[in-house]
Order: structure tokens, then sequence, then C-alpha cells
């Protein structure tokens, strides 16, 4: 039994390795169209993730079927992002760009999607590495979709758990019954959306190159930049297109799919969907009147203002002014947007809109409690009640997020780390986000946190994208079945 | 039927105001025994006190038939502070010692709702007979909380207030006895002995009789006033000693105190809010010790001041033994998050509260237990006992609450100027009644130097926890005042 399962989990590995290996030979490719030394770091690194892949589904002992259960599907995906990470750090290692520490910082934070960066100079990196590096982010933000519903059928077949929909109750909003067919439609939303994006940053005066990064990095919430000032080194335009991109990042992939298939009322119906339009609404104005000054203007301002908001509360992370010159009530507000996160069912981190918008209600029945005197106020969504098994699941997870932000900062701190440098910090990994604040903020970066710290931002990072993907997996009404 | 209700508001009021006047009186006989300039500033505040308190309570139109329904009993419970308040900052302003009246209403709610944040530059230059009032609000206050809920109870139905643990396990369980009068009474006598227990033991421990008196009153109630600028920092080991003794009482439940008494120990035994309470306090009292452990200061003091900081804060006492701002980022962050969980429900303490706590954090256990053994249906057990799952939403929910108003302050203050670390420590401070901070307001909370809006922002912060939230939000919200 134990075999078995041994076996199973080596064979899943094995075949991402493979995966991964490919997506290194196409940054080979780019390495080679720009001359670069990182051709052969790049090419060893590849070889070397692929053997081992491959040796891992050599069916050295006879085939066993797979086997999956709950608790293994739980071990393959908390192992993924490891094992590929710690392939995925071989390329900056191998050639002698970063330490390993830094390297293994770097790939984590790509494909957790979280952006934050412990390189200090981006632009004198080999084109072929940076790409490799926007690539995890654009593998992570696929991979985290794909592979839950990769999962669905070994844990239990049936609903799709990773949707607001699902949250407040079983609904009828299904993709489709297949759930194989599911997940290639939303690789095909994700990959025309990269498309799209690519070639309207490329029209606007962006480099092919440059192009396809930042939409790797833009789509899925992740936010390197192949600039060491982020999208502050791009014209108001560029920014402007930038926002376009990162916004589709922060929605559920299934109401994408019914404004496709113009099903306008279902979007019309979810609820989430407003409180997210409405958070980025409010949050601007509020910031936008918060930084304004008389002489840099009003549409500064409001762009520097709606950017930030946006690449918060997608997670995504990228950067279009130093935010950490702005007041301090627009700096707590940015630093709340990131516990927050964007809607379920997307690529970003954080808490997820659907659950702070639970929070709210469990919070307002307390005091409805005592203004109807009852003992019990019921919580609804989209007008239903909310199931008990879902409030659990809410209340557990924002008490697991609390107390991991908590250590988070307690451990950064003790290591020596400032107070402002560790709040912010800590939420940044945590919710996959990625600006610092403090000395780590603005155009910085996370290079001066010591060598501890930056394993425990490595595992932090991993926690926030992973306890995401236990939670679908426990949503699922077929997983409580046997 | 409004003008019924009126009637009988005004009627309650006015007679704690009587009682008001009484305390001021008491204060009165210090500062004629001191001869100090403040007799007639407190003569003055008694005599309106009083007759206020009269006015009111005269029979002006039917009889004084007292019927107090659930809107009445939130007016009550939320207006007292108020009106205590008010007059209780006369003495204050009349005799010059605080010239603005909005500080002075600060510095009484704030000895009210036993916080004991202080906008006096210079403690000692006060009059004995007003510094006597002040350490006589915290006094009130502390008792006063305790003896008006549970009068109330009946009426609010616990109104959200964890007292006794009622909302956990509910309202009728660890009942002192079945009659509420009772129940006050046996609170009471507990409260006062041990206040005088502690003012003797002080006064042998080296304390002036007065200074005895004063610190006896501000430990017991979880208060934290002190007649010295620098608090307990200089006074001896032996003094500071005695305060945490005294300090521990004022975080425990007080049925848990009569079962001492009475030798009934098996039942503090079993009971797990109090097992928590002193576990935490052993464990932070560690960790802090190893952040803290220099050899210049040594292991006996490191170990004085980090037991006596942990017990100040967990208590919501607020007293200060050393200047813990020099502790360092880690330290800083324990005490933060100590003044958020605060003591035992049903204590004079500020806070979430421990039970709250507890409930929070098995429920998080029970859960993912529950995830992981997917065909066990793991229900909640609290000493032995089941408990509700909405239950644990409620307790959620006041948590969130407790958040949101913390969230909402710091905001606020960052809004009107204040510094981010004097916002988010002073919030958390005012919020759980505690007093210290950090940053500019500091280990002595002082908040003095503050704008106008910033000390609005904190008085509410103070006057809101004290009523644990609820109480005062629920008098907000439309729904309440239909039928």
């Amino acid at each position: 039994m134990f075999k078995s399962r041994f076996l199973t989990v080596s064979r899943v590995l094995g075949m991402l390795l493979i995966l991964e290996a490919g997506f290194m030979l196409l940054s080979v490719g780019v390495a080679l169209i720009y001359n670069g030394n990182d051709v052969k770091p790049l090419l060893e690194s590849s070889l070397i993730t692929f053997l081992v892949g491959f040796i891992l589904r050599v069916p050295i002992f006879k085939h066993q079927t797979i086997n999956i259960d709950r608790r293994l599907g739980f071990l393959i995906v908390a192992l993924i992002w490891i094992i590929m990470s710690l392939f995925g750090a071989l390329p900056y290692y191998i050639g002698n760009y970063t330490s390993y520490t830094d390297a293994f910082f770097e790939t984590m934070s790509g494909f957790t999607t979280t952006g934050a960066s412990v390189i200090v100079d981006i632009e004198i990196m080999p084109k072929g590495l940076v790409f490799w590096r926007h690539l995890t982010n654009a593998i992570g933000g696929i991979g985290i979709v794909v592979i839950v519903i990769s999962f669905i059928p070994f844990i239990g077949g049936g609903a799709m758990a990773m949707f607001s929909a699902e949250v407040a109750g079983p609904s009828k909003d299904k993709l489709s019954p297949h759930i194989r067919k599911t997940g290639g439609i939303l690789l095909t939303i994700y990959v025309g959306l990269i498309a799209l994006s690519s070639l309207w940053l490329w029209i606007a005066g962006m480099s092919l190159y440059d192009a396809l990064c930042h939409s790797f990095a833009s789509l899925a919430s992740g936010g390197f930049s192949t600039m060491n000032k982020s999208a502050a080194a791009y014209s108001p335009l560029i920014q402007y297109l930038l926002i376009l991109s990162m916004i589709p990042s922060g929605i559920n992939f299934t109401l994408m799919y019914f404004v496709l298939k113009k099903q306008y009322r279902k979007v019309w119906r979810n609820e989430e969907i407003k409180v997210y339009f409405g958070i980025i609404l409010i949050a601007t104005i509020i910031i936008t009147c918060l930084i304004y000054n008389s002489s840099t203007g009003l549409e500064i301002a409001f762009r520097n203002s709606l950017f930030q908001v946006v690449s918060v509360i997608t997670s995504t992370g990228l950067v279009n002014t130093d935010f950490t010159l702005w007041v301090t009530p627009a700096i707590f507000l940015l630093f709340l947007l990131m516990f927050s996160g964007a809607m379920s069912g997307s690529t970003t981190g954080g808490l997820k809109i659907v659950r702070v918008i639970l929070l709210f209600k469990i919070a307002k029945s307390i005091i409805s409690k005592s203004v109807h005197a009852k003992a019990f106020i019921p919580v609804k969504f989209e007008k239903k009640v909310v199931q008990q098994s879902v409030l659990s699941n809410v209340f557990v997870v924002f008490m697991l997020f609390l107390i991991t932000y908590i250590v988070g900062v307690l451990l950064f701190t003790a290591l020596g780390i400032g107070f402002v440098e560790a709040s912010g910090g800590a939420v940044s990994f945590l919710s996959n986000m990625g600006p610092g604040f403090g000395a780590n903020g603005g155009f910085n970066n996370f290079a001066s946190f010591p060598c501890a710290a930056k394993w425990i931002a490595s595992a932090m990072m991993f926690l926030g994208r992973l306890e995401l993907v236990t939670v679908f997996c426990l949503f699922m009404p077929s997983f409580w079945k046997q | 039927m409004i003008k019924q209700r009126l009637i009988t508001l005004c009627r309650v009021l006015g007679m704690l105001l009587i009682l008001e006047a009484g305390f001021m009186l008491l204060s009165l006989g210090v500062a004629i025994i001191y001869k100090g300039n403040d007799i007639v500033p407190l003569l003055i505040s008694t005599i309106i006190t009083l007759f206020v308190g009269l006015f009111l309570r005269i029979p002006v139109i039917g009889k004084d038939i007292l019927q107090i329904d659930r809107k009445l009993g939130f007016l009550i419970v939320a207006l007292i502070w108020l009106i205590m308040s008010i007059f209780g900052a006369l003495p204050y302003f009349f005799g010059g010692y605080i010239p603005n009246y909005a500080n002075a209403f600060f510095e009484t709610m704030s000895g009210f709702t036993t916080t004991s944040a202080t906008i006096i530059e210079d403690v000692e230059i006060i009059p004995k007979g007003i510094l006597f009032w002040r350490s006589l609000t915290n006094w009130i206050g502390g008792i006063g909380i305790v003896v008006i809920v549970i009068s109330f109870i009946p009426f609010i139905g616990g109104g959200g207030m964890a007292l006794f643990s009622a909302e956990v396990n509910g309202p009728h369980k660890n009942k002192l006895s079945p009659h509420i009068t009772t129940t006050a009474k046996i609170i009471i006598s507990i409260y006062t002995s041990l206040t005088i227990i502690a003012a003797l033991l002080l006064w042998i421990g080296g304390m002036t009789l007065f200074d005895a008196i004063c610190h006896a009153f501000s430990t017991l109630s979880s208060g934290g006033f002190s007649t010295k600028n620098t608090s307990i920092t200089l006074y001896s080991p032996l003094i500071q000693y005695l305060l945490i003794i005294f300090m521990i009482p004022s975080g425990i439940n007080f049925p848990i105190m009569y079962y001492a008494l009475k030798g009934r120990f098996k039942k503090i035994i079993v009971n797990e809010e109090f097992k928590a309470y002193i576990y935490i306090i052993i464990i932070s009292t560690i960790l802090i010790f190893l952040l803290v452990y220099n050899t210049h200061l040594g292991l006996e003091a490191t170990f004085r001041h980090s037991l006596f900081q942990v017990v100040s804060i967990i208590t919501s006492a607020g007293f200060v033994s050393m200047d813990y701002t020099n502790w360092g980022v880690s330290a800083s962050l324990i005490l933060f998050l100590l003044m958020f969980s605060g003591a035992m429900s049903g204590s004079t303490t500020g806070g979430l509260k421990i039970i709250r706590v507890l409930v929070l954090f098995k429920n998080a256990k029970n859960v993912i237990h529950q995830n992981l053994h997917k065909n066990a249906y793991l229900p909640l057990k609290f000493e032995k006992k089941v408990i509700d799952q909405r239950v644990i939403n409620n307790v959620l929910g006041m948590f969130l609450l407790y958040l949101a108003t913390f969230i909402v302050a710091v905001l606020l203050l960052v809004g009107v100027g204040v510094g981010f670390e004097e916002a988010v420590g002073g919030s958390i401070s005012c919020l759980s009644n505690m007093g210290t901070g950090f940053g500019e307001i500091g280990a002595f909370g002082n908040y003095g130097e503050l704008s106008w809006s910033a000390k609005a922002i904190f008085v509410s912060l103070m006057y809101v926890g004290r009523l644990e939230l609820v109480t005062v939000f629920a008098l907000f919200m439309p729904a309440f005042w239909k039928n």
C-alpha cells in the first residue's frame, strides 16, 4: 500500500519535472536568440530536470493502479511546489548568478506568483534567464487552477469547488460537466488573455520580449518585471494597459467564461465580483484624495492610486510608484488590501473577497443578534443561507492566515528585521503579493533579508499558495464521501 | 410608554449619581485631611452631582414602576459610563488641575473604564483629594462593570458580554447564586476584602498609607492609575512582587475566587479558562525573559520585570515596572498580543477574554482535524461539554468585530495625523482598557500631547471596549429601535 502510494507520487512528480524541463527548453531558445551566457546553464538545468523526471517515471516495480486518496492528494500538491522550485532554481545557481538560497527564493516566488525578488539588478541579467523567471510566474498562475482540476477525479468527481458559487452552497453554475474539458477551457482563456495582453503592450511601445514577460507576470498575478523600476519605467499609456492586464487576473475564471458565452445574468448575480470592483473603486477614490497634491496634478495621483490598488488587490505586485513615500493612511489602506486579495477561483492570493464578505457578515450577525434578541442569526450569501461547513472553513482559513502572519512577523523581527519591513514582508509573502515596505519597499527588494529569513519567506509563500489549494480540496462536497 | 421609560431611566441614573456623589464625599474627606486646595472644587462637585441625582429621582409624573425592558437596559448600561464621566470630570475641572474640560472628561472616562491612559503631565503636584478621587474612579469602574452587567443580564440577555462565560456556556451556568442581589453582594465583598488586604500589605511593604490605598484601588480594578509619574518603576522589588500578587486576581473570574474561598478547589481545576490564564502567563513570561535577559540587568530583575509586565498587560492593569519599549520588537509583539487577549471573562479586565481565544483555537484545531479524517464529526468540547456550532460563530463574530474596530481606529488615527506606532499601540491599549502604549505615548501611557480628534477617538475606544462593543453598536442599528 505504501509502495504503491510512493510510486504514484513519484510518477506524478516525474511527469511535472519533465514538463518543467520543457519550459526550461523554451528559455534556452530565448537565450540562443539573445546570445547570452545563460545558454549553457539553462540547457544543463533542463537536462538535469528532465533526467530526474524521467527516472521517477521508470516503471521499476509492477505498474499499480493510481490510488490517490485525500491525504495523498494533499501531499502531491504540496510536493509539487517544493520539487519544482528546487529544480527551477538550477539555472540561476548553475550559471552563478545567485546563491542557491536566493535562487530558491526567486523560483518559489515565481511559482507561487508572489513576485518578491532578491535580485538587486535585473536589467544586467541575461534575457534567457529572465524569460525563465517570468515563465515561472505563468506556470504558477495557471498551475494552481489546472492542478486542482486535475485532482478532482482522484479525490472525488463532481463539484467544482473553487468558485464562489460553490462557497455559498451547491450551485448550477458549473462550466462544464467534464472536468478535463473545463481545464482545457480555462487554459485557453488564460493563454488567450496572455496573447491579447502581449499584443496591446507591444503595440503601445514595449519590446515584444518585455510585452510577453510582463503579460506572463500580470495575468498570473505574479509581478516580476524586466525592469528594476518595475512599471514606473514605462509610459503612462503602458501603465494603463498593465492595469487592464492585471484586472482579469483577479476575476474568477468561470465568470470570464460566462462573459465569453454571453451568459451575463450569471455574472450579474455574482456578489463577489460586485464587491471586487466596488473595493477597487472606493479604494482608488480614497487614495487619490489622500495622495493628491497640486504640483504633480490629478492624473498622476489617479493613475498611481488605481495602479497600486489593482496591483495589490490582485496580488500582482507590479509597482508604478514608490508608495512607501505616500502618507501613512494611504500606505495602511494598501496594507489592508494585501490581506484581502481578489476573487476566489482566480490566480490571486490572500484571503479572497468571498471570505472577506462572509467574515463581515459573521461580524454583523453578532450585532444583529443583540438587536433582535436572538441567540443566533444565520449568515446569507447571494440570498441563500450559508452552510455551517462553509462558515467553518472560512473561519479556519482566516485563523490560519492570521496565525501564520503573526508567527512570520515574530520570526522576522527576532532575526533582526525592522518592524515595518517584517509586517509588510510577512503579508506580502503570505498573500503572494510581492512588494515590501520600509527598506524593502518602493523599487527595492528583499536582498537585504538575512539568509534564514529568506527561507522563512519561501515557506510563507509556499504556505500561502498551498493553503489555497488545500482549501479548494476541502471544499468539495465529494471530498467527504467515500 | 416612552415617558415611563424615560422616567425609569432618569431614576436609575439619578441613583447612580447620588452614589457617585457619595464617593466624591469620601475624596472630600481625604482632601480635608491633607488640607489641600482641592477641598472647594470637590465640595462643589459633590453638591452639584448630588443635586442633579436627587432631581432626577423626583417622582415627577406617575408611579415609580421599574419597568426595564431590553431597549432600556441597553440604554442604561451604555449611558451610565457617559453620565458618570461627565460629572466625575468636575473635580479636575473646577480645581483647574485639568483646565480643559475635554481633557478632564478623558481622564475620568479613562478611570471608570479602568483604562488609566492619562493626560496629566505631572501627577505628583496634584493635591491628594483629587488623586484619591482619580484612583477611586478606577475602583468604582472595576466593580461597576461587573455589578451593572449582572444586574442587567435578565433584561439585555447577556448583550454579547462574556460574563462568567455566559456566552459560551449559557447564561445559567457558573452562577454564584440564583439571586442577583446575593451574587452582587458576594462579588462586592470579595472585591472590597481583597482591596483592603492589598492596601495593608502594600503599606507594610513600604508605601505610604495614601499611596497604598490608591494603588490597591487601581490594582484590584485592573485600572492602573498610579500616584507616581513613573508608575511602579521606582518602587522596591518587594512592592513590585506584591503588586503582581494582587494584579493576578484582578484577572480571575469572580466565581473562581469564590470557590477558592470556599475551598471547592475541584471546580477551579476543572475550569479551562483559568488553566489557560495561568499557562499563558507562564509561557509569556518565559518568552519575554529569554528575549530581554542581559547580564547588565541580572537574572532576578529580568524575571521580575518580565512577569510584572506580562501580568500587568494581560490583566489590562497598565502598571509599568520598567520601560518595555526598549525591549525590542519581538517582545513588543508578544505584549501586543497579550493586550488583545485580556484575561478571564467575568473579571474586571478588558480585551477579547481568554475564553473566546480558547474557543477560537480549539475550533481551528477541530476543523483541521475534521478535514483530515473525513469520517469523524468531532463536536467541540469545552470542559467536557459540547459547544453548539452557532455559539462558535458568535465568538468568531466578536473577534472579527474587535479586529474591525481596531483596524478602523488605526485608520482614523493615522488619518488625523497620529504616528503609526502610537496609533496601533494606543488603539489596542484603549480598546482593551489597558492604558500603556508604544512610541510617543510610551510605556507610561501619556496621551497628553495628542490632538483633540485623536483623544476623542481614544476615549470612544475605551468606552466601546469596556462595553464589549456590541452593547454600543446595537444602539446604532435602526432595527434595534423598532419593535
